[in-house]
């Protein structure tokens, strides 16, 4: 009996917790939300029907292609439009631009760079055509550790009209050493809109990203299409 | 084993009852999703524990009240930097069925009108508060309902940490019945001693009318009329005026009383003419004879007007000896007289005079003895108060 006393103590003590709950706040709640800022992902489908690329807004669950590269010879710039942001006015705004990209490169034309400019210890005193054939069996690894490879991308974002026609350079900056894929993180850039071009936004004014290649001959980039995206938050002039 | 249970689920309910008892609203919980990026639709849900206990009556509009507040002060929150709508889920057994759903949009215009079955409420939504409630300003809150808001940022909102208050609170039924007398018409016109009064009303309220009642102020009483049929909206009442009633003009009110004490009116006025019109003689030969005698009367009523068919003369002559012929017809001390029957006059629209030319012959009037006539007029305004005019 004394037990079945307990159990029961037990039981109101417990409700009694629980009614308390939900008696503390009286007809009103308060929750905080963090609101991010627009996020552009780079596409592979273009909207301005010519040979550019789509920025997607905030959405990169129906992207459309798989990479892209840039590099000297065969590509050596791709541009990406956003829709209209249907905006007049943004806070100061920083771009931070996040690629997953990876260096890519022909052997053949770094060993000729290397060679022809005496870059290579071992080569010192060979021939040219010797030191081509000492390059190529070289590690390709320990060429880029050694030589410092690397990609560059140049990054500019320019604000244009529903044309295509531009508004305002919004900002530009390099991209530097990139070399080995790192799904992770990417290789990241910040970008400022410093001179407050998107505060003349105008309502069908659209964003465009301007990659080019900025590496050495014989080195370019590969980027991947789904996590390479450009961020916009707040610029703390 | 089985006896503990039975005494652990007695307490629960026991307790739970209790608990039921104290509360009347309160919003328990709110959950709200991580990497809301602006411009994409983001969704919070909370459930309130409302219980109803008699408090809040079964129909008046719950209503949700939202403020959102950017903690950066530097970039308040502004008419446009979200849009917000949602829904209510009722369910059923610890939420494993969803039995209703009831749509109800947000607005943060800043003058609002919340009409509803019980009032219509003004409301002023400052930046960054939203009102929500559907079109019957009824949510239908119970305990436990889940309410989800559909919340989507501008796209150019500055991005940051965002306040979302949450607040619910229910309206009272401040409006008084909308009382309409119908008949006003009626009233345009003048009552005198003993007339039968009807006013009708139509009568409209959110909540239940529990009284309504009719009434003149006379000054020296409050006079009640009657109540001949309430029938939903509609109302009428009767009585007639008493012998003694002065004349005045007094309101006469219809109020209606609903059952949260609002108590709303119409009224007309109650006229009451108890004065005869005033008679004036214009045209008229004393003592003359002619076959034809012109007479004119200016007869004017103030209030209720003069019928024009009422205003009639008639003369007297005596027509042997000297004396008087009485008002009331017959003979004096041996005098013979003449009575013409009362004889109506015309209005002359261009004079505004009610005249005659009275034939002389025609009611044999001679010329008597000393050629002297009595003339006697007598008129009525439309309420049949009346006067007799003695030359």
């Amino acid at each position: 009996m004394k037990k079945m006393i307990v159990i029961g103590i037990l039981g109101i003590v417990l409700i009694s917790f629980v009614s308390a709950g939900l008696l503390d706040i009286f007809g009103k709640v308060v929750e905080e939300v963090e609101v991010s800022g627009l996020v552009f992902y780079l596409d592979n489908e273009g909207i301005m029907g010519d040979d550019s690329f789509n920025l997607v807004l905030n959405d990169k669950s129906s992207l459309v292609g798989t990479s892209f590269t840039l590099e000297d010879g065969t590509n050596l710039a791709e541009e990406f439009y956003s829709e209209s942001l249907g905006v007049t006015s943004f806070y100061p705004v920083e771009f931070e631009i996040v690629l997953d990209s990876e260096m890519i490169f022909d052997i053949d034309d770094v060993c000729g760079i290397l060679c022809g400019n005496d870059l290579i210890p071992e080569c010192v005193n060979m021939s040219t055509e010797d030191c081509l054939m000492a390059c190529d069996e070289m590690d390709l690894q320990d060429l880029i550790d050694d030589f410092y490879l690397s990609g560059t991308i140049d990054v500019s974002l320019y604000l244009v009209n529903n044309m295509g026609q531009t508004e305002g350079l919004i900002c530009n900056s390099l991209m530097l050493g990139v070399g080995e894929r790192d799904e992770e993180d990417g290789y990241r850039v910040n970008c400022e809109d410093e001179d407050g071009v998107l505060l003349e936004i105008d309502n069908g004014d659209r964003l465009k990203l301007l990659l080019s290649d900025g590496s050495v001959i014989g080195i370019g980039t590969k980027t991947w299409i789904g996590e390479s995206l450009i961020k916009m938050g707040v610029y703390d002039e | 084993m089985n006896k503990q249970i039975l005494i652990v689920l007695v307490v629960v309910l026991m307790v739970g009852l209790v608990g039921a008892g104290h509360s009347l609203y309160n919003i328990v919980g709110i959950d709200v999703p991580e990497g809301v990026i602006a411009g994409n639709e983001f969704e919070v849900n909370f459930s309130f524990d409302y219980l109803y206990d008699g408090e809040n009556e079964d129909g008046s509009p719950l209503i949700i009240e939202l403020n959102v507040t950017s903690e950066d002060e530097t970039y308040p929150v502004m008419k446009g930097d979200f849009v917000i709508s949602g829904r209510i889920e009722k369910s059923w057994l610890f939420d494993l069925f969803t039995i209703k759903t009831v749509y109800f949009d947000c607005s943060e215009e800043y003058e609002q009108t919340i009409e509803h079955s019980l009032d219509t409420q003004n409301v002023f939504a400052e930046n960054g508060t939203f009102y929500c409630y559907n079109e019957e300003g009824d949510l239908s809150l119970n305990e436990r309902d889940k309410v989800y808001l559909d919340i989507t940022s501008h796209q150019a909102i500055y991005p940051g940490n965002y306040n979302l208050t949450a607040s619910m609170f229910y309206l009272t039924d401040k409006k008084a019945p909308f009382v309409n007398i119908t008949n006003k018409g009626l009233f345009e016109k003048y009552y005198r001693e003993n007339d039968n009064v009807v006013v009708e009303a139509t009568i409209n309220d959110g909540s239940e009318v529990e009284k309504v009642w009719a009434m003149a102020f006379l000054g020296y009483e409050n006079w009640s009329l009657h109540e001949e049929e309430w029938d939903k909206d509609y109302y009428m009442a009767t009585r007639d005026t008493s012998e003694d009633i002065v004349e005045d003009d007094y309101d006469l009110f219809v109020f209606a009383k609903d059952n949260n004490n609002n108590t709303g009116n119409d009224s007309v006025t109650l006229k009451i003419d108890r004065t005869a019109p005033e008679i004036t003689l214009i045209k008229w030969e004393k003592e003359s004879y002619k076959d034809i005698i012109p007479i004119g009367f200016n007869v004017t009523d103030e209030k209720s007007g003069v019928d024009n068919n009422s205003v009639k003369v008639r003369l007297r002559e005596v027509t042997e000896s000297l004396g008087i012929c009485p008002e009331t017809g017959g003979l004096i001390n041996e005098t013979s007289c003449v009575t013409t029957p009362w004889i109506s006059l015309t209005l002359n629209v261009s004079s505004n005079l009610f005249e005659l030319d009275f034939n002389t012959t025609e009611y044999g009037i001679t010329n008597n003895s000393d050629g002297s006539y009595w003339l006697d007029a007598q008129a009525s305004d439309i309420l049949n108060n009346q006067i007799f005019w003695i030359a």
